[in-house]
């Protein structure tokens, strides 16, 4: 809402700065985002006043006018004399700068020296409407020797308001007016709207509302003998200001009064309404209409329409229609203030794409009790600029006059809920100053005025009494009552401990959107009917690229790495915790399963490039490292890594892991057709785990183990076995064999080569034995090894190595 | 006798001086003093001296294997301490060289907003809930005071999946899961930190972004308080110097509703083009929770009233660190992920 402020000054005496004004309302919670100004973006042009216009001797197409520009007489030869004595212009006096930077000098046309130039609407960038090109035409009692800025008020502060959807009362100037006299301390000021009521001579029109449930009251008036012409230019001045584009004085009238009060209104052309009737109703299936910008609508039994007895003329509080639209032609004008269903309107615009200052004021809710001035003061207006004489009396369909509240309040209460000592008269002489009538007792009892239906219950007055007394009045003091405790849940420092772990690793969190491109599944190559699929699919997306929901962290990590590979930043190790979404049903009837995931990539090679050592790719035993720490720092002790095959995975370097016979996660090198998908040129290792699943298992205190008392034994075991067997098998036999003897076995080495059979390998094992109880003797050490070498060879074909 | 042992001593000396090595040194050592050394030698032969001429030949004997001894002892001592400043001449490095590097992983900085906020409300004796992201109708607005067709509902363009099944647009939701799970229990101070999602996407706007919720229920919350709560926030988490400035504002489930401003973090209120030069920035919408929000979660408004307040993570993190783009949050280049130590 665009307040220009000498025009507020009509409705509340104002001698602050507007800057000062926009504090003030600012800190009552009417923001204002800016001041502005219309702008001018000339100089040193003035009001002048022509004093006679004769052709040029010497040139067809050229005028030499005589003008007074406030101080002297002046001649100045025009192009064009759409001006005669006694109008006010626009002067460009020699040394004026116009927009664009076009100098003015003095300069002889034809021999005659011209001491400036009359300037059109155009030339000073004013987006008036002059109706004919030419010189700007001003209103007679424009003072002559001012600054044209300063006559037109071009300069005059704009408060630019961003209101919050409860103070519609506020989208007009007079709400605005009462605002700022309960903050000053003035008084409102409302327009003198007595019209000079005649007999009609044209048909009474008549009104029927049908649709009584979407139109609470509807207002009529005829003005009669209408000149539709062009507006003065200073009311075209105040639309400009307010933001809106002059038309003709009728219209211009209503948007004029619709800024001043809030209230939309509408001028139809009288003798075009079929048997001189308005009635509200609902549109019919399959109707049409042809709205003033000249697009044909077809409308539906939602939307509400003000038809005459034969078709529909306008979409109620939306946009009227082209065939009822005021013409030059117009004789006869019927005005309407109409009060909709705020819902109604909101729908009705909604489904047609349209969003017109009217329908924003509907939508917000306008003063049902306000139509029938609003209507009075544009007959007025028009009485005033000359443009037609009211016909008759304003017709008013009104079914069920609406009251202003009566609401109660508690002033101990207020003062409870503010925190805040204000003495009830205080609390009083608020309400009185908002205009509010006020009734002491008890309680205050405050008649609301229907311009106020945000105010509806007791805790509503409760903020005006803050608003307007201040909140920075308020005190600042803590919570009192029983003390509470602020404290992690066990998952929550759980999942804090996952990200010490993660970034002690070295991996740097990322954090990406949680909608994705149905498309990246294909990029991951999941088959068809794959589960990951199976999509929440968000019905309005901004666009196809973030038009599902994710359902593994995976693809978004994978672009992370793409973004920053196409920056050089190759060497990359990255985690994401976050939610993916697993629809329970499919439509969605319940919300859906929100788990939350561990997401893992590493890139490139590690450590970083250092004088002393070689970065070396990284690979699967890497990202298994980091899942192993994890689960070791999370207390994990039961877990097993299981090779398995996933379409986005290389077979063969990927693993499921399973704690307690449950698979919680995967890890695996990306395929590379996933990574020819991606553009990504290195080989990426991954891991998603599913912490819901994860944390159940964690155990964040440690129990400290008593430090062994004996010393251990320490052994060396390598063993030849065929590729068949996994590293795995024959660490579980050691441990089986070696029973409780055996406290650690250790891999460290993996062999192949010449002295290894083909399709074998060589593994190396340390193997600490420990008795807790005793010291070991070489004997029993030797006699179990050898048990173990047995088993291994018995049960697994290993050959041992010396 | 004399004249030899003054020999030996001097050609001793003399050896001593010249050992370069340790290893040297011993010999010298063994040369003398060793079993057949030839200072042992002279003791040895002391049986064959006249009982005058002993005590004299001994002490002097004596004399010289001690005055060897201790010339042995200081050489070496020497010459272990060269040998040692040899060597760690031969291992002097330019310390200049860059040391070896510690692959060091970093949170994310709104990760690290967020924990810092939750650290300082759990210092206040609030806990951290949670809530889902897709929420239902109910809970993102009905229960929040948001009928259908409520003009309030513009200021969040939503997601939907269902016409009754949404991405939240704020993390307000959590606050009515949380009172329907307790009432009507009081206290209640809980934080709710998560991700939302609007129908926005310019360069100030991001469809998905981060929110904290605060709430406080208990019989006598009071407009006051929350100033007072949100003030001791301001103060931990941007300095101790920091003041709060509350405007009235409207949210549909707190009534009467606040924007809150604290002075400045960059101009510490002198004005600067952030502030708009006016020293204020906007951080948060707060207000007390609207007796209709209470009721409908089962709270009785004449027994309880509480506080309510939500801020956007990212604006937070933007004013912390400097951060002028919304959108680098989300495109997360290792470059600037790095640069939150």
């Amino acid at each position: 809402m665009r307040v220009p402020y000498t025009w507020l000054k009509d409705f509340v005496d104002l001698e602050l700065p507007a800057q000062e004004l926009a504090d003030l309302l600012t800190h009552a919670g009417i923001e204002v985002d800016e001041i502005t100004s219309l702008q001018p973006n000339f100089s040193g042009v003035v009001v002048a006043e022509v004093l006679k216009v004769e052709k040029h001797p010497d040139a067809d197409k050229l005028y030499v006018v005589r003008v007074n520009d406030g101080s002297e007489e002046k001649t100045v030869v025009a192009g064009i004399n759409n001006f005669a004595p006694g109008d006010k212009v626009p002067l460009a006096q020699p040394g004026a700068v116009l927009p664009g930077g076009v100098k003015i000098k003095k300069a002889k046309l034809r021999g005659i020296e011209s001491m400036g130039m009359l300037c059109s609407a155009a030339e000073l960038d004013l987006p008036l409407n002059p109706g004919v090109d030419g010189v700007l035409v001003l209103d007679r009692e424009t003072p002559v020797g001012v600054p044209l800025a300063e006559a037109l008020l071009l300069n005059d502060p704009i408060l630019v308001l961003d209101l919050t959807p409860n103070r519609a009362d506020c989208l007009g100037l007079i709400g605005v007016a009462y605002e700022v006299a309960a903050l000053t301390g003035k008084k409102v000021q409302l327009p003198n709207n007595n019209l000079q009521l005649t007999k009609a001579q044209l048909p009474v029109p008549s009104i029927q509302i049908e649709a009584k449930d979407l139109c609470g009251r509807y207002v009529g008036l005829v003005i009669r003998d209408v000149q539709v012409d062009l507006s003065p230019i200073w009311l075209q001045v105040r639309l400009l200001q307010a933001g809106i584009r002059p038309i003709s004085n009728i219209v211009d009238v209503t948007n004029y009064v619709m800024w001043e009060y809030g209230q939309p209104l509408h001028a139809f052309d009288y003798d075009t309404l079929a048997d001189h009737s308005i009635i509200v109703r609902r549109a019919r299936k399959g109707e049409t209409l042809t709205t003033l910008d000249n697009i044909e609508r077809i409308l539906t039994p939602e939307m509400l329409v003000i038809a005459d007895t034969k078709r529909a003329v306008g979409l109620a509080g939306v946009m009227g229609g082209l065939e009822t639209e005021v013409t030059e032609n117009t004789r006869n004008v019927f005005l309407e203030s109409a009060h909709f269903t705020a819902v109604n309107i909101r729908r009705t615009g909604r489904a047609l794409g349209l969003y017109s200052e009217a329908q924003q004021r509907f939508e917000k809710g306008v003063d049902i009790n306000g139509c029938a001035e609003a209507i009075r003061r544009a007959a007025r207006l028009l009485e005033i600029l000359g443009a037609g004489s009211v016909d008759g009396e304003v017709v008013d369909a009104y079914i069920n006059p609406r009251n202003p509240k009566r609401i109660s309040m508690r002033p101990q209460r207020a003062r409870k809920l503010l925190g805040l000592e204000i003495s009830q008269l205080e609390m009083a002489n608020i309400f009185k100053r908002l205009g509010f009538q006020v009734e002491e007792g008890t309680q205050l009892h405050v008649t609301v005025p229907t311009l106020r239906a945000d105010l509806q219950e007791e805790v509503d007055l409760i903020e005006e009494v803050a608003r307007i007394y201040g909140y920075d009045k308020i005190d600042t003091t803590l919570p009192k009552g029983v003390i509470t405790q602020g404290s992690l849940t066990e998952k929550q420092r759980a999942l804090r401990k996952v990200k010490e772990v993660l970034t002690a690793c070295g991996l740097t969190e990322a954090i990406c959107y949680s909608f994705i491109s149905p498309q990246q599944f294909d990029k991951l190559c999941l088959p068809m009917d794959s589960p990951l699929r199976r999509v929440l699919k968000i019905a309005n997306p901004l666009s196809e690229e973030q038009s599902v929901m994710r359902t593994m962290l995976l693809g978004g990590l994978l672009d992370v790495l793409v973004y920053n590979q196409n920056r050089n930043e190759r060497n990359l190790k990255l985690f994401e915790i976050g939610s993916v979404f697993i629809p329970a049903a499919e439509p969605l009837a319940k919300l859906p399963q929100e788990p939350t995931m561990l997401g893992i990539t590493l890139m490139g090679a590690f450590p970083a490039e250092h004088w002393q050592q070689k970065p070396s790719p990284t690979d699967f035993f890497e990202v298994k490292g980091i899942v192993e720490v994890l689960l070791e720092r999370l207390g994990i002790a039961e877990y097993t890594f299981t090779a398995c095959e996933l379409p986005w995975c290389q077979p063969g370097q990927t693993a499921a892991l399973f704690i307690a016979q449950e698979q919680v996660g995967w890890l695996g090198r990306i395929h590379p057709d996933v990574l020819d998908n991606y553009d990504l040129e290195q080989p990426v290792f991954a891991a998603e785990l599913n912490l819901e699943l994860l944390l159940k298992h964690a155990r964040l205190t440690a129990k400290y183990v008593p430090l062994p008392r004996y010393p251990a034994v320490l052994r060396d075991l390598a063993v030849v076995v065929p590729d068949t067997v996994t590293a795995k098998e024959v660490i579980d036999v050691i441990s089986e064999v070696g029973g409780k003897l055996v406290e650690k076995v250790t891999l460290f080495d993996q062999y192949r080569g010449p002295q290894i059979p083909e399709n074998c390998r060589s593994l190396a094992f340390a193997v600490t034995y420990r008795d807790l109880q005793r010291t070991l003797s070489d004997e029993v050490v030797a006699a179990l090894h050898q048990k173990i070498e047995a088993a291994l060879r018995e049960r697994l074909g290993a050959e041992l190595r010396s | 006798m004399q004249a030899q042992l003054s020999e030996i001593a001097e050609k001793a000396r003399a050896e001593i001086n010249a050992a370069e090595t340790e290893e040297e040194l011993k010999k010298v050592q063994v040369r003398y003093l060793g079993k057949k050394g030839e200072i042992t030698a002279v003791l040895r032969g002391m049986g064959k001296l006249s009982p005058e001429e002993r005590p004299i030949i001994g002490s002097l004997a004596n004399q010289i294997r001690d005055e060897i001894t201790t010339l042995l002892k200081e050489r070496e001592q020497k010459l272990r301490h060269k040998a040692r400043q040899k060597q760690m001449e031969a291992e002097r490095v330019d310390v200049t060289l860059p040391g070896r590097p510690f692959a060091q992983g970093f949170l994310h900085p709104l990760t690290q907003v967020i924990e810092e906020i939750c650290d300082i409300f759990l210092g206040m004796g609030f806990t951290i809930a949670e809530g889902p992201e897709v929420e239902t109708d109910y809970y993102n607005f009905e229960a929040l005071n948001i009928p259908k067709d409520h003009p309030a509902r513009d200021m969040q363009d939503s997601f939907y999946f269902q016409p009754e099944i949404l991405l939240r647009t704020h993390t307000s939701p959590m606050q009515v899961r949380t009172m329907e799970k307790v009432a009507p229990q009081v206290p209640v101070r809980i934080i709710a930190p998560g991700k939302v999602y609007r129908r926005d996407d310019d360069a100030t706007h991001s469809p998905m972004f981060h929110q904290i919720e605060g709430l406080a229920i208990d019989h006598n919350i009071s407009l006051a308080d929350l100033k007072g709560t949100l003030l001791s926030f301001a103060r931990q988490m941007f300095g101790p110097k920091q003041q709060v400035r509350l405007r009235p504002s409207f949210f549909p489930f707190t009534e009467p509703s606040a924007e809150v401003d604290i002075s400045c973090v960059i101009c510490q209120g002198s004005g600067c083009s952030v502030c708009k030069h006016t020293g204020w920035i906007e951080i948060l919408g707060s207000g007390m929770v609207h007796p209709k929000v209470l009721a409908m979660s089962g709270y009785d408004p004449e027994e309880h009233t509480g506080y309510a307040f939500g801020m956007g993570i990212e604006r937070i993190a933007m004013l912390k660190y400097g951060v002028n783009d919304l959108r680098l949050f989300f495109q997360n280049d290792i470059r600037m992920l790095r640069q939150f130590r």
